[in-house]
């Protein structure tokens, strides 16, 4: 009896066992549409992906949108006031602990009350959001996180200064220029699986993220599936002893090189769909592991809008190169390293490791990733000095120089190419030659390359970063106004400073005044109260800091160059005083 | 002095596996212990890790103190047939389970314990089958004297 029963439960329990195994590696066989999957928060990612959790809530994707908490809210919010335009903000907490701007005249009087209710950013700037009933809407006062102040947002988007009637209060549509909304512009790349939730027909919206932040899903697809799949613990263990895929979700290390790019084009790619009522109306439709062409394309520099093939034209440089960040992925689609050599965006990024300030993968900082990767024969100091006639700089600042404007700073061009001097010159880039030779101009550099780095010649002309710095568009002059700042720049101290200065002064937008400022500050920042300079003040006041900022070099026994006048006034001439739209 | 019965040799063998292992479960409360105070980081950072160390530390040292229990007061509710064999399946599956919980922790998958830990199931059912013949055997009739 007792042999019956133990052949009985035996065979039971193999049948089971049998049962589940083949149901197991049916399931694993079985290919899933995500697009049918729900999201379920990172929270439900971290019960069984700890490490991974840990090292993106390390990111700064993970801040990238937050409601206004005490936590979140990175502005020091003391009752500090930021004067501009006539107007003064005057950031505090109220009642609750609520974040609330208030704007008030030169007279006193309150003009605006706005209760911070979200953010988005908190790695270099963290922009704050009020809403109003159906929509959050952008401020017109950030918060600088590595300057510690707040700033107006006209001095961070390439515009110039707007007209300043009598009595000094610039218009209240000058003031807000720069409101967005965030339903149906910060919400796509800022979120997870965003949804406007636009009703066409009122105008209203239902905006919906699946999580705030850059999370899990937003790389690895709707998690549902996937969550519930693997509650079974022999099919977590068939996929601990395999190396087959899991179907209900994405791992973008296993997808292509194209894919896995378009994972981070979709938000590092400006785009435009030919179904903008579709995004509006009902969100992305875009799951990792698409192809990125089944819903949008990314912009180019002859993309039409209404039928304007110039209507972009502003963002590129005339090579079709990115001028502005958050192009990326364009940058790497016209890379012969991604075209012909298979680069994706994660060979040199690790959203799990590296400093989550540009996330490097440790394994790809410095010459590694070019000389690891494809380029081995870069690999010693004599082999770089052979290439490049320099050991001391790397392969990014010849091939990815910084030529992309980003809000209130500089970054580096992801196309990555050769530089030819004057072919970029009539591009309209500086090239990477002269960004530290700012002392020479691109014919001297054409030259050199040509020549294969002879020691210096003699510089004609005027050099290239002055040329764009005075005479160029505002991308030119914030790009330039970068490169003097650096100390890799070769022209004397003193040129470097009163160009700086000139800029400080006489730019008419307050965003390169702002950049030339941070370079002086990185050549003398100890000079008088160079803290102090806003480059959102007015010519009076920003004439009286410069002053100040002046003497205080000269009394350290600085000297300053300044540029000719009659060099200044022509190159001025020629500088471009158009807008250029960051396009969110 | 006469010949120790049977029961009597199971009860020194019981003691014998109840106090060694005991010793030997504490024993690794003292290094898990040290772990900490030496703030030991592949212990300290990985909570799965502590989590499987600690469980098997609690299991160890509880199940060591059942197999002396059940020593002195299981043996002799058993009928003598089925002694033998319930303190060996006691005895295994009590050494199996927490075994299984701290060398799962070697090497672990992320989330998950290694693959040795399909072998506390294993040893939990062994436990199990000796406790429910122990506790059925102390409702059944009292076995006749040895």
């Amino acid at each position: 009896m007792n042999r019956a029963a133990v052949a009985l439960v035996s065979a039971l329990v193999l049948g089971s066992a049998y049962a589940v195994a083949a149901g197991v590696v049916s399931d694993l066989d079985t290919l899933r549409d995500l697009h049918r999957s729900a999201y379920v928060g990172s929270a439900a990612c971290a019960r069984c992906h700890p490490s991974h959790d840990e090292s993106f809530r390390r990111t700064f994707h993970r801040t990238m949108t937050q409601e206004a908490t005490a936590e979140s809210v990175l502005g020091a919010f003391d009752g500090r006031a930021l004067r501009y335009g006539g107007r003064t903000a005057r950031m505090a907490r109220a009642d609750g602990g609520r974040f609330v701007v208030e704007v008030s005249g030169d007279d006193g009087r309150a003009l605006e009350r706005w209760t911070v209710a979200r953010l988005v950013g908190s790695r270099r700037h963290q922009q704050l959001f009020t809403r109003e009933g159906d929509v959050w809407v952008r401020l017109p006062i950030a918060w600088d996180v590595e300057e510690g102040r707040f700033f107006h947002l006209n001095g961070a988007f390439l515009t110039p200064d707007p007209e300043v009637p009598e009595g000094g209060r610039i218009a209240e549509a000058d003031y807000l220029r720069h409101s967005v909304r965030w339903n149906d512009n910060c919400i796509f790349c800022h979120n997870v699986a965003p949804d406007p939730g636009l009703d066409p027909a009122t105008g209203a919206f239902d905006s919906r993220v699946a999580e705030l932040g850059v999370a899990c899903e937003a790389c690895h697809g709707p998690g549902a599936d996937h969550v519930r799949a693997n509650a079974s613990p022999v099919r977590r263990y068939a996929l601990h002893a395999s190396d087959d895929a899991d179907p209900t979700i994405v791992n973008p290390a296993r997808l292509s090189p194209e894919r896995r790019s378009e994972v981070c084009g979709r938000c590092h790619g400006q785009r435009i769909t030919d179904d903008v009522g579709r995004f509006l109306a009902h969100g992305d439709p875009f799951v990792p592991g698409d192809s990125l062409a089944d819903y949008s394309r990314p912009l180019a520099r002859d993309t039409p809008l209404h039928g304007d093939p110039e209507a972009f034209a502003p963002r590129f440089y005339g090579d079709g190169t990115a001028r502005l960040t958050a192009y990326e992925y364009q940058g790497l689609l016209q890379s012969a390293c991604a075209s012909e050599g298979a680069l994706s965006c994660t060979d040199c990024h690790g959203m799990h490791e590296g400093d989550p300030r540009g996330q490097i993968r440790p394994s790809a900082l410095g010459n590694a990733m070019c000389a690891g990767a494809c380029h081995g024969e870069l690999a010693s100091d004599d082999a770089l000095l052979a290439h490049a006639g320099h050991v001391s700089v790397a392969c990014v600042d010849c091939h990815m120089p910084r030529i992309v404007y980003g809000i209130r700073t500089l970054h580096r061009s992801h196309r990555i190419d050769v530089p030819r001097p004057l072919a970029d010159q009539a591009a309209g880039r500086v090239d990477a030659c002269t960004l530290c030779h700012t002392d020479a101009n691109a014919d001297w550099a054409e030259a050199a390359i040509a020549a294969h780095y002879p020691r210096r010649l003699a510089p004609e002309g005027t050099p290239s970063t002055t040329r764009g710095l005075l005479g160029g568009d505002p991308i030119e002059r914030s790009v330039s106004a970068a490169a003097l700042g650096r100390g890799t720049a070769a022209n004397d101290r003193d040129a470097r400073l009163g160009l700086l200065l000139a800029a400080m002064q006489d730019d008419p937008y307050p965003a390169v005044r702002g950049i030339a400022w941070r370079s002086l500050r990185a050549l003398a920042p100890t000079a008088g109260e160079i803290e102090r300079f806003t480059s959102t003040d007015d010519a009076r006041e920003r004439r009286a800091q410069i002053e100040g900022i002046t003497r205080a070099l000269l009394a350290s026994h600085e000297s300053i160059s300044s540029p000719d006048g009659a060099l200044v006034a022509e190159l001025r001439a020629r500088a471009e005083l158009r807008a250029i739209e960051i396009g969110e | 002095m006469s010949e120790p019965g049977e029961t009597d040799l199971l009860r020194a063998r019981a003691r014998r596996i109840g106090w060694t292992s005991l010793l030997g479960w504490a024993a690794v409360g003292l290094l898990l212990e040290g772990a900490h105070g030496f703030k030991l980081s592949r212990y300290l950072d990985d909570a799965l890790t502590r989590e499987l160390c600690t469980l098997g530390h609690a299991h160890g040292v509880g199940l060591a103190l059942v197999v002396l229990v059940f020593g002195e007061a299981g043996l002799p509710v058993l009928s003598a047939s089925t002694r033998g064999s319930t303190l060996t399946t006691l005895a295994l599956g009590s050494v199996l389970v927490p075994s299984a919980f701290l060398l799962s922790s070697i090497a672990h998958p992320e989330g998950d314990p290694n693959a040795l830990v399909w072998l506390v199931p294993v040893g939990a059912a062994m436990i199990l089958a000796a406790l429910v013949r122990t506790a059925r055997a102390t409702w059944a009739r009292p076995p006749p004297p040895e």
